[in-house]
């Protein structure tokens, strides 16, 4: 598994390099909690707001604007193409899942993303030297964790959407409406914090705040330990329900499309 | 069930495949009156066809578009499951597609492409090696085998887009026979190509077929690519089995008659060339005639002692011409039977 894992990602870099500089205007699209970082630094000129201060909101959203270029995910529009243009089919001959594939092509991708990502990083740290996160060797490696539980969670999420296509043509307006809520209750718009507090408790048993702000809350030493562990929990709860949700589909959607479409 | 014998490879006993196709009316009234209440009918793409192939056979699959072919092969691949009857191919159940079925078989379909577009053909190559877990030595030996019957090396190292038709097909078919498949399903493999280009595709199949022993099922519309390749054809029709058997004897079952052709040294005067046969085409001081198959020789012997005759040839009558004259037969016998030729029925 190793050695095509090895294949698969030599292959999705070559392709994606000749796309280079499209991934580039691709990551420049995801500007969104930047431009909340705007809206939420002015309005906090006067002073803190539901504890944050301006500076927080900096170290917030520009924490949050790489979990969300590192989790990034499009592997709907892809399956939702090639479901509809019969390259699916196609797929299907190899003895070997395709979600390995666009696995393969999605962590090209995030490499790809983090040699964008980590001068940017280097370049907003010169600009604002106050911000301040809490590093310590536990976070750090929780936040790590959380990361890539992130990805999977938003990656296996829509990938459920992307399956739908088998049985439905509007799968990716599904997708849509489930993104627009993530940005809401994930912590794009607003930190979960700023947020009523029934809102607040809701959002910890939905799925979303686990794709986006969770890792962020990690470092950003607001949490205390039992909400830590609660949050862990949770998250790996999501993880499991998603991967449960994956299979079934997975094998339900299989049987549909060779009864009708392939 | 009949048994199968020890070398069948692929075994199809009353396979039938029904689709539910959602029928809609044109314009935005149909779209709306389909949203409301839609509308469906049963598709007989392949309607009880049995048949059985032994190892090293390359069968043609011949029928008009819309046969059930490229069903029947998708069934055979895996891709879709039986709506009723069996299908086995190398003791496997294709729909099952477990791994061990899958690096044993091919599915090529001259429509459709596995090779990344944005990258040289090699890529594709080397990943498909290591998703059917192709030996080293296997995967040189085998390319180095195919860049030599189809001539690849310059194509290799250049983006797959930037590549003709042919020179891509070339690279699918290398693509899909890697892993050196002891069954290939071919849908339209030449479709497109120009006639170099047919006839290199058409010697390459043959070559593999003779190296490998591999089982071969093809369809195409061009009757030169199942001439060259194919004894046995299958012929199908509105999902239906019309003929299996020896391409020849299909000839001679369909079409019991020869075709010959005569010129005249000078115009004929007055003899009425209907009385040897029925007469096809006349023009000038040439002529073809349909002649009874039994009756061939003594009719040919008539006319040379009774007619101008500078020159003739007896020859079968085109086999595209058999073709269409099984279909016509089928679609005549169906409107006896008062069958629609939609072959659906409304709900």
């Amino acid at each position: 598994m190793l050695i095509k894992y090895a294949v698969l990602l030599r292959r999705s870099f070559s392709a994606m390099l000749e796309y280079r500089a499209m991934i580039f205007i691709w990551m420049l699209t995801n500007v969104m909690p930047l431009v909340m970082l705007a809206v939420w630094f002015s309005l906090s000129e006067g002073g803190p707001i539901a504890g944050y201060s301006q500076n927080d909101f900096v170290a917030y959203y520009l924490l949050i604007t790489f979990v969300r270029q590192m989790t990034n995910v499009w592997v709907i529009w892809e399956i939702d193409y090639e479901i509809r243009h019969g390259d699916f089919s196609i797929k299907l001959l190899h003895p070997l899942n395709p979600i390995h594939e666009y696995i393969a092509s999605h962590i090209t991708d995030k490499f790809l993303r983090l040699a964008v990502m980590i001068p940017l990083g280097i370049f907003a740290w010169i600009i604002f030297p106050t911000i301040h996160y809490d590093l310590t060797f536990t976070t750090v490696t929780l936040f790590l964790i959380a990361l890539v539980a992130s990805w999977l969670i938003r990656f296996l999420s829509q990938y459920c959407f992307g399956l739908l296509a088998f049985w439905i043509s509007a799968s990716t307006t599904l997708n849509e409406i489930w993104f627009a809520t993530s940005l809401m209750l994930g912590g794009i718009v607003a930190p979960l914090d700023l947020f009523p507090a029934n809102i607040q408790l809701i959002a910890k048993y939905l799925p979303f705040r686990y794709m986006f702000a969770f890792p962020v809350e990690i470092v950003s030493g607001r949490l205390a330990q039992t909400e830590l562990i609660n949050g862990l929990a949770a998250m790996l709860g999501w993880l499991i329900v998603s991967v449960v949700v994956y299979r079934w589909l997975w094998r339900r959607g299989l049987k549909h499309f060779s009864a009708f479409g392939a | 069930m009949p048994l199968a014998m020890a070398n069948t490879i692929i075994q199809v006993d009353h396979l039938c495949k029904y689709y539910q196709v959602h029928q809609k009316e044109p314009g935005l009234i149909g779209s709306l009156k389909s949203f409301v209440a839609r509308k469906y009918s049963d598709v007989k793409a392949v309607d009880d066809v049995s048949f059985a192939i032994d190892a090293g056979e390359v069968v043609g699959f011949l029928g008009p578009n819309g046969a059930g072919k490229t069903t029947t092969l998708k069934v055979l691949s895996g891709l879709l499951y039986p709506t009723r009857g069996v299908a086995r191919v190398l003791d496997f159940t294709p729909h099952e597609r477990r791994a061990a079925f899958l690096r044993n078989i091919t599915l090529v379909m001259g429509q459709k492409q596995q090779l990344n577009w944005d990258l040289p053909a090699m890529d594709t190559f080397l990943v498909n090696a290591a998703i059917y877990e192709i030996p080293d030595e296997q995967f040189k030996k085998t390319l180095a085998e195919l860049t030599e019957l189809l001539e690849l090396t310059p194509l290799l190292k250049k983006q797959v887009r930037k590549l003709s038709l042919g020179e891509r097909m070339k690279c699918e078919l290398s693509a899909a026979l890697l892993h050196r498949p002891q069954v290939l399903f071919l849908d339209e493999p030449t479709i497109g190509l120009d006639v170099t280009m047919q006839t290199k595709i058409r010697q390459f199949i043959a070559d593999y077929n003779a190296r490998y022993g591999a089982t071969i099922i093809l369809t195409s519309h061009y009757m030169a690519d199942v001439t060259a390749l194919c004894k046995r054809v299958i012929v199908i029709d509105h999902g239906k089995l019309l003929y299996d058997g020896d391409l020849h004897a299909l000839a001679e079952k369909i079409a019991p008659h020869k075709l010959i052709r005569v010129e005249f040294s000078q115009p004929l005067n007055g003899q009425r060339l209907a009385e040897y046969g029925e007469v096809v085409k006349e023009r000038g001081q040439r002529a073809e005639l349909l002649i009874p198959r039994d009756q061939t020789s003594q009719v040919a012997a008539r006319m040379l002692a009774e007619l101008p005759i500078a020159d003739v040839t007896i020859e079968e009558p085109p086999i595209e011409d058999v073709i269409t004259r099984v279909f016509e037969q089928a679609a005549r016998a169906r409107a006896e039977r008062g069958e629609s030729d939609e072959n659906d029925n409304d709900e």
